[in-house]
């Protein structure tokens, strides 16, 4: 009796559960059979009534069926969900090569880039950064620097003027005295900024940026400089970069050298960028001319120093082969964007 | 500064190619701008004879000549349809492969059935102007003594190499042949020839000829003259003339120039004056008077002050000092007797001549430059000599020379080891001496020092430093050691403020936005595109007293007008979606007319093209909030603002730090722009001074925040702001934050009035918060909300 009460639950669960065609029935199915009032749990609850005799086998048989149900309707739930879970990623299938909108990373200038990169090499070798103003006094951008007032840099031809007294820097030299009158030796400083001459063509911006560079110590010597130099020159292009010196003339250095750095397409060969010299002339340097450090009230009995000066466009230009300088100041978003 | 090396090699010789002479120069401090071959342009053409003329068998105008090319190619023959030329004539002809100056290549051939060897050439095809006698148009014939057989470019003195070498500004003596010897002779080690200064001169004495005062000894501190009579006045020697004309200028007669060739071979420029036409015969340098006027060389008539300098007799001016000869006393036909001129002028006042008169000559142009004391002796011997040498005249005794104010012969005392300080390196004791004797100074040896006595042509020489650059110029800088500097470490780096500056553009370069760069120099008339009122006080800008033009000619006192301006191309040309950036100085003068320096202000400015307001205002919100910067946006706007739709952004402590907001469409109208355009400007500085980090760390509350949304009704004209500070100030400490998510006016909204939705977000420290405690918090808030005219929805 009890035995064919069994095998029919048996046989209705196993129908019930190849049924359920999704996870919510099958639970359905569960609760019908397995629930408190399933068709199991009732018959359970009917074994008070058999005789205490029987009561071991038919607990048994119960228990055995009830396991066995149990694990039947685990089996058939894990395939199910795996199943659905199968479906639901094939629904939510993307194709991943689709895009939407976002926000892009924005462009630094390519002179800022090109400064950033010039002031982090000098930083990284004990340098400061010093700053001054872009209208100063002709004291500063000349007479301090050991111009004489009859040079004819000091031209209006060559100078933009506010008055007599008053211009707008021709070079970041300037800075360096400013520098000089309040801080006293060791000094070591990079001068980043925007100075201006009557200039306007391929080659040359009435607008422009330079860095400048001043060391002063005991025992500095041009050896001293050149390493500085060659040093910036590796970062700067790569380590293979040479450099030349060539003697020039600045009036605030004394000696005053022309720095050649092999050229950074060609390696020295020769090519369009170099003119075929396999040179490009980057920067101006010299040993500090002691009529400036007397000027600024500094012993050149005791210090000595070097300066060095480059142009950020015209290096920005060779390292970018932007044949133009009227490009780097075009702002166009799509000339821009590159130099991301 | 033009050096034709053959002229060159008459004071130096040297056994180097024109390409190795050059890199000689570079390594003494030379730049070499061009290496000029004087006869790349003409090649395969030789003088030849016409030996026979003959008619053309088939055409008229024809004719077919017999040459002789000499040792170059004998006897040819010739096809040619000049008119002009005659048996006897010397001719150049070019030769089969010939180039000549017009780029025609020539070729052997046939000219209707008759065989031609090449072609007659003229004066153009030559790549000359001019020629003794000759013709500018046809066949050019050559002077009946000319060899036969020669190239051409020997004939014509163009057989030259000219190198076109850059003369720093320090290094006046070398802007001329035989300063250029001098290096030469130093960096070659070649003995530096000397110069011939041989003239005799007669027992006359100059001052019963003419008389010399010299008035104003400030702007011309030498001036010394020689006289010449009985002038025989003439061409030149073709090796003048070729000289003269391989450095660009034209021979004119012997007199002039010899004044130009002792301007290129010495450096000095000199002058000559017609005798005869010194009234009083009295030469006075002195100032001009007003409106003293002067025709020129050039017929031009030129008015005069008391700034320019002017040579006089008793009369009037007779040359502008230094620049231009007065037209009334050049050296004409029949001069006799002249009075060469050899003098040095103050160079700032030559220059500041030149340019208001906008007068130039090679003379000025040297004199701008500088020239040294020694020059103008020995010009003016030179000058002698060439008389001499070549029988042009009788030389005057004496001289009449004033030179108020003689310069010492300057001495530098140094050491070996002084050198050494500078360059570091050593340059051995022997390699010094040697290199500052060939480069002419005297150098003795007092105990331990070394004193080196300058040439007088050296004026650039002041102190050891300079000893050190001749001497590494010379030795070669390749000898320098690259040496990594000893002595103390230094911090170095960048300071806090460095460093923010560096983390805004940072911000801004993720949000999207690019940096541009634009120039510091405006149009006054950007006031007007940007609609500032006339007493708006951005109107007042640093003005430039010399500018490249009107559009360049103020220092900016607002990015603005560069901001609007460069999204505006960028929308001309098409640039979609625009954000842009800029940090940069304004300039702001304290008072105008400008007495001292104008408060330069690092600005930053913010502009967008097919943005919108709250997107744009959002990099600036998160740009602050990451600086850490509490400021508000208040109402308020700018005269190129959109009025509804700007805002000026408020420091904690109330000052106005910026602004932002819709740039005006009218103002937009004005750059040609009919779109939205977004811009913002902070003061930077302010930014850079307030920054902070986040820090020190907070440790968040361990219990659960709990949301709640309210929604209010309030007036339309109610800002967020108004609503916000009421929600904060009655929330308690509690209320960790609160922010509007929505706002909403339509049909549920009755008119006038809007619904906005509020986030309050409630957490404790201690514990974990009931509904009842976040419902006082709520009741609290909507009664406070209540007093403002806000009520619950």
């Amino acid at each position: 009796m009890l035995e064919k009460e069994i095998s029919s639950i048996r046989r209705e669960c196993a129908a019930a559960i190849s049924e359920a065609a999704n996870s919510q029935k099958l639970g359905e199915a569960k609760v019908r059979f397995l629930g408190k009032s399933g068709a199991l749990t009732l018959l359970l609850r009917e074994l008070k009534n058999v005789p205490p005799a029987e009561k071991p086998a038919a607990g048994k048989l119960l228990n055995d069926i009830r396991a066995e149900l149990e694990a039947a309707f685990a089996m058939a739930e894990e395939n199910l969900a795996k199943k659905e879970r199968e479906l639901r990623i094939a629904k939510e299938t993307l194709d991943v090569t689709l895009s939407k909108p976002y926000t892009e990373y924005g462009a630094l200038h390519p002179l800022s880039v090109v400064k950033n990169d010039i002031i982090n090499i000098f930083t990284g070798m004990g340098f400061e950064i010093k700053d001054g103003p872009e209208i100063d006094y002709e004291y500063y951008n000349f007479t301090a620097l050991n111009i004489p007032a009859d040079h004819p840099s000091r031209d209006s031809a060559d100078t933009f003027y506010i008055n007599d007294k008053i211009l707008l820097r021709t070079q970041t030299s300037a800075v360096q005295v400013h520098v000089m009158e309040t801080q006293k030796p060791p000094i070591r400083i990079i001068c980043p900024g925007k100075v201006y001459r009557p200039d306007d063509d391929a080659t040359h911006s009435p607008m422009f940026q330079q860095v400048e560079g001043l060391v002063i110590d005991e025992h500095v010597t041009l050896s001293d400089l050149t390493g500085i130099l060659l040093e910036f020159a590796k970062k700067f292009f790569s380590q293979e970069t040479k450099i030349r010196l060539r003697p020039s003339f600045f009036p605030f250095t004394e000696p005053s050298v022309e720095v050649d750095l092999s050229c950074a397409m060609c390696g020295g060969k020769g090519c369009r960028l170099c003119k075929g010299t396999g040179w490009i002339e980057l920067l101006g340097a010299g040993v500090v001319n002691p009529a400036v450090l007397e000027c600024s009230g500094i012993d050149s009995k005791k210090y000595s120093g070097f300066a060095f000066g480059m142009g950020v466009e015209r290096a920005t230009m060779i390292r970018y082969g932007i044949p133009d300088m009227r490009l780097l100041f075009d702002n166009d978003i799509r000339i821009l964007r590159q130099f991301r | 500064m033009l050096i034709p090396i053959k002229w060159l090699k008459e004071y130096v010789s040297f056994d180097l190619t024109p390409a190795e002479l050059a890199e000689k120069l570079v390594s003494c401090g030379f730049e070499i701008e061009q290496i000029i071959d004087l006869a790349a342009n003409v090649k395969n053409v030789v003088s030849a004879r016409v030996v026979a003329l003959a008619k053309h068998p088939s055409a008229d105008r024809l004719k077919v000549a017999t040459l002789d090319t000499g040792k170059a190619q004998g006897v040819l023959q010739v096809v040619t349809n000049s008119t002009t030329v005659k048996e006897g004539d010397i001719v150049p002809v070019a030769l089969d492969g010939a180039m000549l100056a017009t780029g025609v290549r020539i070729k052997k051939g046939e000219l209707r059935g008759v065989a031609s060897a090449g072609m007659l050439c003229g004066m153009e095809e030559l790549g000359i102007t001019e020629y003794p006698g000759a013709d500018k148009e046809g066949v050019l014939v050559f002077l009946p003594d000319t060899p036969v057989g020669e190239d051409v470019n020997k004939l014509l003195g163009k057989d030259e190499i000219v190198l076109d070498v850059g003369i720093t500004a320090n290094r006046i003596d070398a802007n001329s042949i035989y300063g250029i010897a001098r290096e030469v002779a130093a960096a070659t080690g070649a003995p530096l020839k000397p110069l011939n200064f041989d003239y005799k001169e007669n027992k006359e004495d100059i001052a019963s000829y003419v008389a010399l005062s010299n008035l104003a000894p400030d702007l011309c501190p030498r001036y010394m003259a020689k006289v010449v009579k009985n002038v025989r006045l003439c061409p030149s020697p073709e090796l003048i003339q070729n000289r003269l004309r391989a450095v660009g200028l034209r021979p004119i007669n012997n007199i002039v120039d010899i004044t130009n060739y002792v301007l290129y071979e010495i450096g000095q420029p000199m002058h000559a004056f017609d005798l005869k036409m010194i009234a009083d015969s009295k030469i006075t340098v002195r100032r001009a008077e007003e409106e003293e006027k002067i025709v020129c060389l050039d017929d031009k008539t030129y008015t005069l002050g008391r700034d320019n300098l002017v040579i006089a007799n008793g009369k009037e001016p007779m040359a502008i000092a230094g620049i231009m000869g007065g037209k009334n006393y050049s050296i004409l036909p029949d001069t006799t007797a002249v009075v060469f001129e050899s003098a040095r002028f103050a160079r700032d006042n030559v220059r500041k001549t030149s340019r208001s008169l906008n007068l130039r000559s090679d003379s000025s142009a040297r004199f701008e430059k500088g020239v040294d004391f020694w020059s103008q002796d020995a010009g003016l011997r030179r000058a002698l000599a060439l008389i001499s040498e070549y029988g042009w005249g009788e030389i005057v005794g004496g001289t009449l020379d004033s030179f108020p104010v003689r310069p010492e012969t300057k001495r530098i005392v140094f050491s070996v080891k002084d050198i050494e300080r500078i360059l570091g390196i050593n340059v051995p004791e022997q390699n010094i001496l040697g290199i500052l004797k060939s480069l002419t100074f005297k150098v003795n040896k007092e105990k331990e020092m070394l004193v080196a006595e300058i040439p007088p042509y050296r004026e650039d020489m002041a102190g050891i430093n300079d000893i050190a650059e001749e001497v590494i110029r010379i030795y070669g800088y390749s000898h320098i050691r690259p040496e990594l500097m000893e002595g103390k470490t230094a911090a170095g780096g960048k300071t806090k403020r460095q460093e923010f500056a560096d983390k805004i553009k940072n911000i801004l370069l993720a949000k999207g936005m690019s940096e541009i760069v634009t120039y510091s120099f405006v149009s006054p008339r950007i006031f007007d595109l940007l609609r500032l009122p006339s007493e708006d006080p951005l109107r007042e800008a640093v003005k430039i007293n010399n500018p490249l033009g009107e559009d360049f000619s103020i220092m900016r006192t607002t990015l603005a007008h560069s901001m609007i301006k460069t999204l505006a191309t960028n929308f001309q040309r098409g640039n979609k979606a625009v954000r842009l950036f800029e940090v940069a100085k304004t300039y702001l003068p304290k008072a105008l007319p400008l007495t001292e320096l104008p408060i330069e202000k690092n600005t930053l400015c913010l502009g967008a093209l097919n943005d919108d307001f709250y997107g744009f205002k959002s990099i600036l919100e998160d740009l602050l909030a990451v600086l850490h910067i509490d400021a508000d946006f208040i109402r308020g706007s700018k005269p190129y603002l959109h009025p509804g739709r700007s805002a000026i952004i408020v420091a904690p402590e109330g000052s106005v730090i910026g602004y932002m907001g819709e740039v005006d469409d009218l103002v937009a109208a004005n750059y040609d722009v009919d779109k939205r355009l977004y811009i913002a400007e902070l003061d930077e500085e302010y930014l850079l001074d307030h920054a902070r980090s986040g820090l020190p760390f907070k440790v968040n509350s361990r219990y659960p925040a709990v949301e709640r949304d309210i929604a209010v009704l309030c007036d339309k004209r109610t800002e967020a702001a108004e609503l916000l500070k009421t929600v904060r100030a009655s929330g308690g400490e509690l209320l960790i934050d609160s922010y509007v998510f929505d706002v909403y006016t339509g049909d549920q909204v009755e008119e006038g009035k809007k619904s906005v939705a509020i986030k309050l977000i409630c957490q404790s420290k201690e514990r974990t918060l009931k509904d009842e405690d976040v419902n006082a918090v709520v009741s609290g808030i909507l009664d406070a909300l209540s007093t403002i005219g806000a009520r619950l929805r």
